[in-house]
């Protein structure tokens, strides 16, 4: 349905609104960003309401554009077969109960009295088939830990989890480009570094965070490789407020406040702040 | 364009043919979805072998519910991503459940994305075929402001419920009640017009 044919929807202020009592929680509910008791409610409502069924169909529709919106991966190497080798172990029993279900109800009856038997059989193909999964999961798993390994030297396996809040910090010219992880909850900011050329000799980068009050706080100091390439780990207490973040070029050891312009800058989300 | 309207026929074709239980037709809607599915799951889990087994149970379910796919209500590609969403959220919160300590590798990307530097990792293919749609989807993510793109990727991405990421933000539930609803139809209105057309 278009929104044009209930515009009063977007409002939320339409003039059924008695009919239609959760006008406003429909955009969270498409989301699943509802708590549960209220999206218990909303649920029942939505059982005997085509239109606000069809809010829901067009609102939740629209996450599309949060999900393009991500970095584009290919999937791995390998996991087309092992869907399509999962979907043959299931297919036998999925058309049987299709096409012929009342024939195969009937076969299954009849079979009640072979029914220990049955058990049996049917046992060992679950453990058959569990074992299966088991096997490909192993395998999905060695294959990806494979791939890590062996980029595990240029880059450091750190904790964090899925909270973690995380700018990345332009520069002007186009080259260097730097990551920041801060995993406030559990006090650690993970700095990513690339294609940025080491520090001259006696020299450092380090990292600032700026808070409400403009001034600049030292989070610690690090140097690129040869490569350009740059993994460090940081103590940030998660009860900091930065709202941006920079690097500067100082003197070996770093400086209490920056002695040189920043040349990376990157904006922290309003949660840091 | 038509093509994505032709294409949207195609894949509500597509799902027929895998509720028929058609493997062909199954790894055809891999073909053309793996990259969305992948991208958003690791987006998600930012852990390759888990990213790998929700798209593992997205596909799994696919199969077994293709057949209940109504396209009116919605196109194949969201669809896809919803299924995908939903298995990776379970993924997700069963690691946060199970208090798992996870390892991650930094060259993961995170879920603030305005200002990421292009992904080495995006095959050519992939981009050429879907930046037009891509391109549209972002400008409509784009009619919303920081704060509103903020609290649709928390509930999105992280799976926070409304009173979550007030807590997580500091700030009046109502407030972010307002923002949710607000942003959300903000980006049905932008999209509107691609879903007029069938390009959704």
């Amino acid at each position: 349905m278009s929104p044009s044919k209930h515009p009063q929807a977007a409002a939320g202020r339409d003039a059924d609104s008695s009919s239609h009592p959760f006008d406003d929680a429909l955009a969270a509910y498409a989301l699943d960003a509802l708590d549960r008791d209220e999206a218990g409610f909303l649920k029942r409502h939505l059982a005997e309401c085509p239109r606000c069924r069809a809010e829901v169909a067009t609102l939740r529709e629209s996450t599309v554009a949060l999900a393009t919106s991500v970095p584009q991966r290919d999937a791995p190497a390998g996991l087309r077969e092992r869907i399509l080798a999962a979907a043959r172990q299931e297919a036998p029993p999925r058309r049987a109960s299709r096409g012929r279900s009342l024939g195969w109800i009937a076969a299954a009856a009849s079979l009640v009295v072979a029914a220990g038997l049955g058990a049996t059989l049917f046992q060992s193909r679950a453990d058959q088939r569990g074992l299966r999964e088991r096997i490909a999961r192993a395998d999905s798993l060695l294959n990806a830990r494979a791939r890590d390994v062996a980029v595990r030297d240029s880059l450091l396996a750190r904790v964090l989890g899925p909270e973690v809040e995380t700018i990345t910090l332009a520069s002007t010219g186009a080259a260097p480009s730097m990551r920041l992880f801060w995993d406030r909850a559990r006090g650690v900011m993970v700095v990513s570094a690339r294609r940025l050329p080491p520090p001259s000799a006696g020299r450092t980068y380090q990292l600032w965070g700026i808070g409400a009050d403009g001034k600049p706080v030292g989070l610690g100091t690090f140097a690129t490789d040869a490569q350009g390439a740059a993994v460090v780990t940081m103590a940030v207490s998660g009860d900091a407020r930065f709202g941006v973040s920079a690097v500067t070029d100082e003197p070996a050891g770093g400086s209490p406040q920056p002695t040189t312009t920043p040349f990376l800058v990157g904006t922290w989300p309003t949660a840091a702040r | 364009m038509t093509t994505h309207a032709a294409d949207t026929r195609a894949d509500t074709a597509l799902l027929a043919r895998i509720g028929l239980g058609d493997e062909r037709a199954l790894g055809e809607l891999y073909d053309r979805f793996a990259t969305l599915a992948y991208s958003v799951a690791f987006a998600m889990l930012r852990e390759t072998a888990d990213a790998e087994e929700a798209v593992g149970d997205a596909f799994a379910q696919i199969w077994r519910s293709a057949s209940g796919f109504d396209a009116s209500r919605g196109s194949t590609q969201a669809w896809v991503a919803t299924i995908v969403r939903s298995r990776a959220l379970d993924l997700l919160r069963s690691r946060r459940r199970a208090a798992v300590v996870m390892t991650d590798y930094i060259n993961t990307i995170g879920i603030d994305l305005e200002a990421a530097p292009a992904d080495p990792a995006q095959s050519p293919a992939a981009q050429a075929e879907s930046l037009e749609l891509r391109a549209q989807l972002g400008a409509a993510l784009a009619s919303l402001s920081g704060p509103q793109r903020r609290v649709l990727e928390l509930a999105y991405f992280v799976g926070l419920s409304q009173s979550e990421i007030a807590e997580r933000l500091g700030e009046p539930l109502g407030t972010v009640k307002t923002r949710v609803r607000t942003a959300m139809e903000k980006l049905r209105q932008a999209l509107a017009p691609m879903r007029e057309r069938g390009d959704l």
